[in-house]
């Protein structure tokens, strides 16, 4: 008598899944198909929208337009004068918050032994980054302000009054509120980093007679090196859309423009005219000139390296 | 009337209902055939030849007009004062309409809070939308507007409330394109006030004579306001006192702007759509405020609109052209040394002097499109009611709530008395804490209701076709970067000129001129 081993044949999902190949994809591809849908398909969209003359507030559908909402952004003054006001705050602002930053990290893990006294200046220093910046904007508006505590302080002096939200000194006013808000995130990271470095390093270095200076800028920064450009990439990032400090400190990039910033022509021109065509083209051409400022500064800085 | 507006006389509203009825007969009956032959009391506003429908009433239930405790939401700006909350319970009594607790959004914030709303068929969150009359054409654009003229017509005594409308705000302001969107909440118009004592001041009267050759009063021109609140700015330089003052931030700029250069007769536009704002009335009047703002308070580039009504009631300023309820808002801080009269005006080349009397901000109360027949027909009554002269009367004679007049009904001798006396409609709360009349003599408050009337006499209308925001938020912050110093007065109006153009072209000439030629129309009809 024979016997007939019966043959079990898997499920079909289970004989697909099993595929080498087939099931990291798979996996990963709720993921992708989630960012197509939130990320990719809006900025396609937005890319689609950018060459239309769309005003939803009147009622009507989207025109063809070409390139002639990129030809009006591109040649008009109001645009250039906000990159303008963007290139400082990103060049003065984020610069100064990478150099405090790294300082005060730097300072904080050497000179300062006591964990707790670290841990509650760490504290204070995080707390800034901790609030809206909605919030900030107010607190420093009210300061700026022309009977604010800024002008009180001058008149102590015997220093005249200073219009700190003014034309002239607005985005330097935004710049200081974003320093005094932001300054905690490479001082974060940097200090994290420090931590992590061996001190076997400094031991060895100090041995063979290397000065704190020496060390820190032939040891520490090196080393830590990568986790600054981090730093500095988040921040640039956070920086060329800001929109909310400068829209609450200076009354919506006024007086008039002058202190507008890109982000904030983007929202105006979006939200308050509804010329959503023109406003996807700005965001667009700033994503587009922040996408090519990075790389070009992530590619000096590899060579560099 | 004002025995008919004796709010503890609850039949009395019944009673002036059942007259206004009476006297509206002849729209009456066709709007109660209407409803019997749709079998129910209410039909469609809606539709192309929606001015020839009417709307008729609901039933009356006890004597009184019942629309079935409909909850009413409304949306108002910061400013707008309580008058829902002050007039909610006559409403309840006199038509079973429920007001619920009013929504608020910043000052000037229109566009961005009311726009996304009306687009679309959802139904938005609010069924009165207060809001300032220049979005009318754009929120018409949007299609989210019901007109109103059908249920006007359903209701009592809407021919002499229409006829007692400012016909610069009944032309101008409520309508767009000739059919009614809105109703009256607000009648805003620039005025010329200045501090009494200052005028009444021998020492200043005999220097102001020594140094301009003239007399210290009000000036006739802005030439003259300018020369005087320059005089005012040095003479009181130790009280730190200001000659002159006025807003610099874009939401309100561009009113000053109208005024000045509307009396050197700029227009909006040519005949074919070309914006005419940077012609040498437009530069001029620029460089008029530019002249005037060397003599203003410091920190000029950014002054607000809140920041002009504070240095107005501490007393920091001699001399402003202001919207008229300025004057009212030193009587909450019980100053009543202020007085009101016409703007200055610019001598044309006919000799004759000119002024025009910046017509801006102009409150209205709208219905949005997309709610259910009976709620926007309960909405439409509760806005009418509150803009008839039943209630505005008090409105606008009430210190508490910055509405203004804008109907016969205001300027008449029995308002010019109420503006002396408190509101009988309401008591006191935390927002409004006193209950007085604005003025304390009938004197005081003659003075302010001729300055109204003269006001509109020479009104210079803001825009109000599909648009009118963009080109407003456009003029006031180039006004505004021509006070920073970031361009002159030609650059400045040019780019106004140049991006008017634009938004002529991108939101189509023809629609754009059919607005604009509706507008002038308008104003040709009503001798402005």
């Amino acid at each position: 008598m024979s016997t007939v081993e019966p043959t079990l044949r898997r499920p079909f999902a289970s004989r697909v899944l099993s595929g080498r190949s087939l099931v990291p994809r798979l996996l990963v591809l709720p993921a992708i198909l989630i960012v197509a849908a939130t990320t990719l398909y809006p900025a396609v969209w937005s890319l689609w929208i950018s060459l239309h003359s769309w005003f939803p507030s009147q009622g009507t559908g989207q025109v063809w337009v070409g390139l002639e909402n990129y030809k009006d952004v591109l040649g008009s003054d109001r645009f250039w004068h906000s990159m303008k006001n963007l290139l400082l705050y990103v060049v003065v602002g984020v610069g100064v918050e990478m150099v405090l930053g790294i300082t005060l990290a730097l300072a904080l893990y050497e000179f300062v032994k006591r964990a707790w006294l670290r841990v509650l200046l760490l504290t204070l220093f995080l707390m800034p980054m901790m609030l809206a910046p909605a919030v900030v904007g107010d607190i420093w508006r009210f300061m700026f302000q022309r009977a604010g505590v800024l002008n009180y302080f001058f008149d102590l002096l015997g220093l005249p009054e200073q219009d700190w939200t003014g034309a002239k000194l607005g985005i330097w006013s935004v710049i200081v509120s974003d320093i005094w808000q932001w300054t905690a995130l490479p001082l974060l990271v940097v200090f994290a980093g420090r931590a992590a470095i061996p001190n076997s390093l400094f031991e060895a270095a100090r041995l063979d007679g290397a000065s704190w200076w020496y060390r820190t800028t032939r040891i520490t920064l090196p080393l830590l090196r990568d986790l600054i450009i981090v730093a500095l990439l988040l921040r640039m990032m956070d920086s060329y859309k800001i929109i909310d400090s400068v829209f609450v400190i200076t009354n919506r990039g006024g007086p008039g423009t002058s202190n507008e910033l890109p982000g904030l022509m983007a929202y105006t021109t979006a939200f308050v005219d509804f010329d959503i065509g023109k406003a996807a083209t700005i965001t667009w051409l700033l994503g587009t000139i922040a996408l090519v400022f990075m790389r070009l500064f992530w590619i000096a800085f590899r060579r560099r390296a | 009337m004002s025995e008919d507006r004796n709010p503890t006389e609850g039949l009395t509203r019944s009673e002036v209902l059942r007259r206004g009825m009476i006297a509206a007969g002849a729209l009456a009956i066709p709007s109660t055939l209407l409803a019997a032959c749709g079998g129910g009391d209410s039909s469609s506003a809606g539709g192309g030849d929606a001015a020839s429908k009417v709307v008729a009433l609901p039933k009356e239930v006890n004597g009184r007009l019942d629309f079935g405790g409909a909850e009413i939401k409304t949306l108002g700006d910061e400013f707008a004062g309580p008058i829902w909350e002050w007039y909610g319970d006559d409403l309840a009594k006199e038509a079973n309409i429920k007001i619920a607790k009013p929504s608020k959004f910043a000052f000037g914030q229109e566009s961005q809070v009311i726009t996304p709303k009306l687009i679309g068929s959802t139904e938005p969150p609010w069924n009165i939308i207060a809001h300032g009359g220049w979005f009318l054409g754009d929120f018409v654009a949007t299609g989210g507007l019901e007109p109103l003229e059908p249920y006007l017509k359903g209701f009592p005594g809407y021919q002499e409330y229409l006829a007692g409308i400012a016909p610069a705000y009944r032309e101008l302001v409520m309508k767009s394109k000739g059919q009614i969107y809105a109703l009256m909440a607000d009648g805003d118009s620039h005025g010329f006030h200045y501090r009494t004592s200052i005028y009444e001041n021998k020492t200043l009267q005999r220097a102001h004579r020594q140094q301009l050759g003239r007399d210290l009063k009000a000036p006739e021109t802005w030439d003259q306001y300018i020369e005087t609140a320059g005089f005012l700015t040095k003479q009181l330089k130790s009280e730190k006192m200001y000659g002159a003052q006025f807003a610099s931030e874009p939401a309100v700029s561009w009113a000053y702007w109208m005024g000045t250069a509307g009396s050197l007769g700029v227009q909006y536009f040519d005949a074919d759509m070309k914006a005419q704002v940077n012609s040498d009335a437009g530069v001029k009047g620029l460089e008029l405020l530019l002249r005037l703002a060397e003599h203003c308070p410091p920190g000029m580039e950014n002054m607000s609109n809140n920041d002009t009504v504070s240095n107005w009631t501490s007393g920091r300023v001699a001399q402003a052209v202001y919207w008229m309820d300025l004057t009212e808002f030193d009587s909450k801080v019980s100053q009543n040394d202020s007085s009101d009269t016409a703007v200055p005006g610019s001598i044309g080349p006919d000799g004759k002097l000119k002024r025009a009397t910046a017509l801006a901000f102009n409150r209205v109360f709208s219905i949005p499109k997309n709610q259910p027949e009976e709620v926007k027909r309960a909405a439409a009554w509760a806005a009418y009611r509150v803009s008839h002269p039943d209630y505005s009367f008090y409105s606008v004679t009430d210190p508490f709530n910055g509405l203004e007049p804008y109907h016969t009904a205001h300027t008449t001798p029995e308002a010019i008395e109420q503006f002396t006396k408190p509101n009988p409609k309401r008591g006191t709360a935390p927002d409004y804490p006193k209950n007085q009349g604005i003025y304390r003599t009938r004197a005081r408050a003659e003075n302010h209701v001729a300055a109204i009337k003269e006001a509109l006499k020479t009104g210079f209308p803001q825009p109000n076709w599909p648009g009118a925001g963009e080109y407003i938020r456009v003029l006031g912050t180039e006004v505004q970067n021509a006070i920073a110093g970031q361009k002159n007065a030609k650059q400045a109006m040019d780019s106004v000129a140049q991006q008017w153009d634009e938004i002529v072209q991108k939101r189509g000439k023809d629609q754009q001129k059919e607005f604009y030629d509706s507008f002038q129309a308008s104003a040709k009809s009503i001798g402005l």
